[in-house]
């Protein structure tokens, strides 16, 4: 062939014929077309260059038509081109020839070029193409190159690999008819005998679960290949006792989980007979030292067969099946001690060692499993010599409660059991000398007014107007240089950790904003660097998605440059109406910086809770120049901050103050200003004025001719009680429980069903934005009907805890958020996208009261999925059990509604519940007292009940105090074996008071966690 | 640049657990880096069961990787064998957990018979017989062999071909700079420790964890109370859980600055300890501790007579070294921590003193371990180093980024960068590159330099 005529076949030939004519040519002939084979790769590559490289977006269509066009006029030559170099060129050429550019039909011609050629570098050109993580080559290739004896047989997992896909037999792109695996093989033996026994010496998907088998189009014959080899044993086709072996062999490796329970399914598909288990006895109990979990848990279901069979040795079990117990599985556990339970105790020596495997069981994770471990103890306990019994003494305390007090019955210390509080807290401070620091007025505002300690106080009720002061009052200090804000602004481009950092930085940017004096460009170029290079990092202030991000971006860029900068990218995701307003701050900041002159904020803090204490307030609107133009979100989102105290002094402190910002200071404080009609356009300052005057404003009448221009959405004055019912839905099989709060409560944007965008936008622009961002309060009660909208908002943990600092004396519109978030997440795991556990920065700032829904946020809390979600919510409800803040008859109410028929999970409510008794026999009492409230008002009672009796065994139990009336009433409801009835009995039958009549020890707790409280709103 | 080394083990023979008549007999091989297998102990144990299950559980960590579900190198613990002590640590694969037993004189019968530190082997069927150790059962431990020992030449040996990472092996000398800064916060009794560690979730939060609270009612919580222990990663506390069920109490140490916590299962006589770093993404080898006593030269004249005073002690005494070298005490310890960092001594966070202890590795390359002072050397090298003004005691350069000029300021209160390196982690993760070449290029103008 000359180089003109390959060319031509290059070019033109089907690759069929291309092939047929090269395998004729001999070596000799072969290596001078190489290069023919390079002008023409050159060629293609030059033809195809506007469509193979980088093509703009609105060329695309362009491109795609020329590249189809090209590949119809030429369809063969790119694919010629591989073959060739397979059939022409060195191995250096091979190696890096890519295979996988052939299209389906034309790879089957590989093997033939490569058995015509047979060149010396085939073996290793094939170990390369199988040693990759994805095997470039097909199992047909392969066999016919061994089957042609032109390579050896490759010794990689790549080839096991191509085998074990190869002989599976089934592919979608094959015409031929299927022919099951064990057929296949029993057509080519030679692979029983080697590849066969490889496939258990390294990890593949032989054994695992082969999707094929469940897909629709799979055949009726489809065979896996356990069932392929499960049927060659049991024909004879391979050594049936060699396959028992090598999957019990194969499970003492450290591979994946599922690929060794997949070796223990295939050996229990096998059936094993009693003599051929009894011939693996030693290596059943040998698995039981596996660290993995399945393995155990196979070794014991195989164990227990044995026994059944008659043909476990006692000795050897008891002496083997210690580590099982270091496993969490519950149920392998029980099987074990299930088998433990049948064994003649016998002799005292025999009782030991049957004992000594039931304490090592006493130290699992489930008490189920310890309460077992128990009563197999109790069966021979008499035997038990000192070394038994001082080892069950000391698992006590790892017992729970109700195991601790059979434990001691067993070791005969049943006097010990009920006969005084075990660990009742000591209250060693002086609660009477600690209530004399209060004054009258605080104490009867935490609801301790009367004799020290002597009834549990009652609920706490106060209004945050009528404080003394906040609680937290850790003072948030603005910066002092402006290098040192360059240094907070570096530090929050790349983490914010805290969110009142966030407020530092914008008053000093306001503050300091013109100042570009000494190094102000050598520390802020490195800065705008990073933002013009990309987003500087994860969990930084302008990362994420949305509007503020972007709104920092400008405000930052503009501060450091110097000139005007937007950065015109419209976010993916809009920002929710809860956020708006403060978007609007950020850019009405960014223009005092395009402005002439400095501004320092009202609106910062004065403490990292986010309130702003009245007295630092009336001092900035007395430093403020009165020829600056007020900025009237900076002064709105002070208003909102206003905490209580100090507000007559203020209020004194600005009485000569005029002009807008006096009289609406005024008006906040308390003062006698009030709104005229010609105040009508700045309604929106006179309302949040009003809102900071009375934060439960309710009522239009404070705000006199102008309230009618206040928007009547929920938000704008506070009349909801905040009613709300679990609604269930039913859709195929499942049920889904969802929170809906009462008409009035929230406002709902019916963006119609669609996810598009401008529709969105649309409802946004004509109805509501206005109001987002000049009734911010009624922004935080806003919601889109969509959730997809609403969930990827707040993708930022530090947005929600700066969102909270928005309005702090309205934690209940804030908190209507969270139940939302936490709502529709409640069945997932934490996710750093949508960080619901977030919104619980506002409860944890004890100046704030728990209202219906804070409580409610907090229970879904509880009931989360998410471990953050539920942690914060512990961290919530422990201190707020010590304050009073949370009520238990309000918390149990919420829970008798969610739990109600099973719409949310009671399985959750354990887990929390144990974190939280945990804290002090206070938190026991509160815990206990709440299920003994839910109990009360759960109709009809769950079957599952047993989740919250446990919990209620754990708290009376060391109280020594027994369910109150109603709820022993409720219990005597439950009959037969149950669980749950076996625990209600349990219940029943504990002594001592009844849970509402608790120690005095529990009351002077509950006094002085009042005290503290009190202690923390006193005036320094 | 290469980021494992080539490292072969090299045991006279496996170690085992055999059953005898008299008991089980548990026999250690060890190998170090000068081809030896050293003898250094026999004896009987006094608690099998509980060193059984540290032993596996440090086996564990060493073959963990916590963060990449990835299979990892069979890599070997490490044992030193001192006056009165024996310790063995190990570092998981990831480099973010460290794990050391000590294991005191009390808690075997028997005699140590030499000293020195040694690999010593962990093999699978040990491990699986390391399970089945009981409580009652009578467990003789030999770590070496005295024939072996004066046979080694004829024995044949075992070899382990294994890929030592180089950031396993930097960690080894990261950790020593933390220890010394721990602080222990709590002592929390067995049973409520292990409540603790099952309370603590499986899925990983994406928030840290605290440990707060009375001693007696300690607890997880998602934010800092006064006095309580920052971390993160869960799952890499949770492998203590089998050791606390025959424990007396767990200790929990913490560092506020660096977010570094440690945790000591401490039971008859043998402790042990898991230092886990900062975040579970973030190796201690990338930490950065040691940069600026490497970056400095003080230590660097002390360092040889000092070296000349440690002769495998448990606790070496700065004070005693510092009054035979004729120096002062601050600088005997920055002479200590730079031993430390190579290799030499470890830190005992119980005693609050370093001992001797010689890693079988090579640490002469130390410096060129550390790709941060590589980095900064560079900047130097290439004249991107500028020294900028004086103003009072701040000392200020212009370094050279990447397309942009830093501004590094040298201050007494604490450097600082505009780089986002030093943004992120102001001084947590050690001093960045720029401020080390600053460090460097001061250093080098001092008269005394």
């Amino acid at each position: 062939m000359t180089p003109e005529e390959f060319e031509k076949a290059l070019w033109q030939s089907p690759c069929d014929e291309f092939v047929a004519a090269v395998n004729v040519l001999a070596e000799t002939e072969r290596k001078p077309l190489l290069k023919v084979i390079k002008s023409v790769r050159k060629d293609v590559a030059k033809e195809t260059e506007e469509f193979t490289g980088a093509v703009r977006i609105e060329d695309l269509d362009k491109t795609q038509a020329a590249a189809k066009k090209w590949q119809t006029k030429n369809p063969f030559v790119e694919h010629n081109i591989v073959l060739g170099v397979l059939a022409c060129g060195t191995a250096a050429e091979a190696h890096r020839a890519h295979i996988w550019q052939l299209l389906w039909e034309y790879r089957a011609l590989v093997p033939s070029v490569l058995i015509a050629r047979n060149p010396a570098w085939l073996d290793t050109w094939v170990k390369k193409r199988l040693d990759g993580e994805f095997p470039e080559l097909d199992w047909a290739t392969v066999r016919q190159l061994l089957k042609a004896g032109v390579i050896q047989k490759p010794d990689s997992d790549g080839y096991m690999t191509l085998f074990i896909q190869g002989m599976r037999g089934y592919d979608r792109r094959e015409k031929a008819p299927y022919v099951p695996t064990s057929e296949r093989l029993k057509r080519e033996p030679e692979y029983l005998e080697d590849e066969v026994w490889r496939i258990f010496e390294f990890e593949n998907h032989a054994l695992t679960t082969d999707w094929y088998s469940r897909a629709k189009d799979a055949p009726e014959n489809y065979e896996t290949w356990p069932d392929a080899l499960v049927r060659l044993a049991n024909e004879g086709d391979i050594d049936r006792d060699r396959l028992l072996d090598v999957t019990l062999a194969s499970m003492r490796q450290e591979m994946k989980q599922n690929q060794l329970a997949a070796y223990g399914k295939l050996h229990e598909a096998l059936k094993p007979g009693v003599e051929e288990m009894t011939a693996r006895h030693q290596a059943y109990l040998d698995l039981l030292v596996s660290p993995t979990g399945p393995v155990v848990s196979f070794a014991v279901k195989m164990l227990v067969k044995l026994h059944r069979a008659g043909g476990l040795d006692e000795d050897l079990f008891v002496g083997a099946v210690g580590p099982v117990f270091s496993h969490k599985a519950k149920g392998t556990a029980m099987q074990a001690l299930k088998i433990l339970d049948k064994f003649e105790s016998g002799d005292d020596k025999s009782f030991q060692k049957i004992a000594e495997v039931a304490i090592t069981a006493m130290a699992h994770q489930s008490s189920d499993v310890q309460e077992f471990a128990l009563r197999i103890l109790e069966k021979g306990f008499a035997k038990a010599n000192a070394a038994t019994r001082e080892s069950v003494e000391r698992r006590i305390p790892f017992l729970p409660a109700k195991l601790q007090r059979k434990a001691l019955e067993l070791l005969g210390r049943s006097e010990e059991v009920g006969s005084a509080p075990q660990e009742v807290d000591d209250v060693d401070i002086d609660l009477s000398g600690a209530l004399e620091s209060l004054t009258p007025d605080l104490r009867n505002l935490v609801g301790i007014a009367g004799d020290a300690g002597t009834a549990m106080p009652p609920v706490l009720q106060y209004e945050v107007w009528n404080l003394p002061c906040v609680a937290d009052r850790e003072k948030l200090d603005p910066v002092e240089t402006r290098d040192e804000l360059l240094e907070l602004a570096a530090r929050l481009l790349e983490q914010v950790e805290a969110p009142d950092q966030v407020e530092i930085l914008l008053h000093g940017i306001s503050r300091f904003g013109k100042d570009r004096s000494g190094n102000f460009d050598k520390l802020a170029a490195p800065l705008a660097q990073r933002i013009e290079k990309g987003q500087p990092s994860s969990e930084g202030l302008c990362s994420g998605w949305g509007a503020v991000p972007i709104a920092f971006v400008d405000l930052l860029m503009t501060w450091w440059t110097g000139q005007q900068y937007d950065f015109r990218q419209t976010p993916y995701y809009d920002e929710p109406p809860q956020a708006a307003f403060a978007v609007a701050r950020i850019r009405e900041i960014q223009k005092i910086l395009l402005g002439a002159s400095k501004y320092p904020l009202l609106s910062l803090p004065s403490y990292t809770s986010g309130w702003l204490d009245p007295e630092d307030f009336a001092q900035r609107v007395l430093d403020r120049d009165e020829k600056q133009r007020l900025r009237e979100y900076d002064l709105m989102q002070a208003l909102l901050r206003l905490g209580p105290g100090n507000r007559q002094r203020a209020l004194h402190s600005i009485r000569d103050v005029s002009g807008k910002s006096g009289r609406l200071a005024r008006f906040a404080l308390g003062g006698d200003e009030r709104p005229k009609w010609t105040d009508r356009r700045d309604a929106h300052l006179w309302h949040c004025a009003a809102r900071a005057r009375e934060p439960e404003m309710n009522g239009k009448e404070l705000l006199g001719p102008i309230a009618g221009k206040v928007p009547d959405m929920p938000g704008a004055f506070v009349t909801e009680t905040w009613n709300w019912s679990v609604k269930v839905k039913e859709s195929n099989g499942y049920r889904l429980a969802r929170i809906a709060f009462d008409e009035g409560a929230l406002t709902h944007i019916d963006t119609g069903n669609t996810h598009k965008r401008d529709r969105l936008k649309e409802a946004r622009r004509k109805l509501l934005e206005p109001a987002w961002l000049k009734w911010p309060t009624i922004g935080l009660r806003t919601w889109p009907e969509q959730q997809w909208y609403s969930i990827s908002q707040f993708s930022s943990a530090w947005r929600i805890h700066w969102l909270a600092m928005q309005h702090p004396a309205d934690t209940e519109s804030f908190m209507s958020v969270a139940v939302y978030m936490l709502d529709i997440r409640i069945d997932e795991n934490t996710s750093r996208d949508t960080p619901a556990h977030a919104f619980f920065s506002a409860v944890f700032d004890p100046t704030r009261p728990w209202g219906e829904v804070t409580s409610l946020a907090v229970c879904l809390g509880l009931l989360s999925r998410s471990s953050d979600s539920r942690g914060y919510a512990i961290d919530a409800l422990v201190p707020a059990i010590e304050s009073g803040h949370a009520d238990i008859h309000r918390i149990a109410e919420v829970f008798s509604k969610l739990l109600k028929d099973g719409a949310y999970k009671v399985n959750r409510f354990g887990p929390a519940m144990t974190t939280v008794l945990e804290a002090s026999d206070l938190h026991k009492w509160w815990v206990g007292s709440l299920v003994d409230a839910i109990v009360g008002r759960l109709d009809p009672l769950p079957r599952n009940g047993y989740f919250l009796y446990e919990v209620a065994l754990e708290c009376m139990l060391p109280l020594n105090v027994r369910p109150s009336h109603a709820m022993a009433t409720r219990l005597k409801e439950h009959r037969g074996s149950s669980k749950t009835a076996k625990l209600a009995r349990e219940l029943l039958s504990l002594e001592g008071p009844t849970i509402d009549e608790p120690r005095q020890a529990l009351v002077s707790a509950a006094w002085l966690g009042r005290q503290q409280l009190a202690s923390s709103f006193q005036e320094l | 640049m290469a980021t494992a080394l080539d490292y072969t083990y090299q045991y006279p023979f496996l170690s085992s657990l055999d059953q005898t008549k008299k008991g089980a007999n548990l026999s250690l091989a060890t190998f170090t880096r000068a081809d030896e297998s050293p003898y250094f102990f026999e004896g009987l144990m006094h608690h099998p069961l509980v060193l059984a299950d540290m032993f596996i559980v440090l086996s564990d960590i060493v073959r963990t990787h916590f963060f990449l579900p990835i299979p990892q190198n069979a890599l070997d613990p490490v044992l030193t064998s001192s006056d009165s002590m024996l310790r063995m640590e190990g570092f998981s694969a990831c480099c973010g957990v460290y794990a050391r037993i000590d294991m005191d004189h009390d808690s075997f019968e028997g005699d140590i018979k030499s000293r020195g530190t040694t690999n010593v082997d962990f093999n699978d069927p040990m491990r699986a017989a390391l399970r089945r150790i009981r409580a009652q059962d009578s467990v003789q431990f030999s770590v070496g062999k005295t024939e072996v020992a004066l046979e080694v030449a004829e024995t044949r040996v075992v070899e382990k071909k294994v890929k030592l990472p180089i950031r396993w092996v930097k960690g080894f000398s990261e950790v020593q700079a933390f220890q010394p800064r721990l602080e222990l916060r709590y002592e929390i009794p067995a049973p409520q420790a292990l409540k603790l560690l099952r309370s603590m979730p499986t899925v990983q939060p994406r928030s840290p964890l605290y440990v707060a609270g009375r001693s007696r009612a300690v607890r997880l919580t998602h934010r800092p109370q006064s006095g309580s222990v920052r971390f993160l990663g869960a799952h890499r506390v949770r492998v203590l859980e089998p050791l606390l069920v025959n424990a007396d109490s767990l200790r929990v140490w913490g560092d506020d600055d660096t977010g570094t916590s440690a945790w000591e299962v401490v039971t008859n006589g043998v402790r042990f300890l898991l230092l886990i770093s900062p975040e579970v993404y973030r190796g201690f080898s990338g930490e950065g501790q040691i940069l600026e006593a490497l970056a400095g030269g003080k230590w660097k004249e002390l360092l040889s007579s000092v070296r000349a005073q440690v002769n495998w002690q448990n606790e070496i005494e700065a004070e005693k070294i510092a009054e035979a070298v004729q120096a002062d005490v601050a600088d005997v310890e920055a002479a200590l921590a730079a031993l430390g960092s190579r290799g030499l001594a470890g830190f005992d966070v119980n005693s609050g003193k370093y001992f001797h202890r010689e890693l079988p590795f090579d640490y002469e390359q130390i410096d060129s371990l550390q790709p941060r002072l590589k980095a900064a050397y560079k900047l130097i090298d290439e004249g991107r180093v500028k020294k900028d003004s004086v103003v009072g005691d701040e000392t200020r350069f212009i370094v050279g980024g990447s397309g942009v000029d830093h501004f590094v300021r040298l201050r007494p209160d604490g450097d600082r960068c505009t780089c986002p390196w030093y943004s992120k982690h102001p001084g947590e993760r050690g001093p960045c590159k720029h401020i080390l070449a600053a460090q460097i290029a001061l250093d080098r103008q001092s008269p005394d330099s």
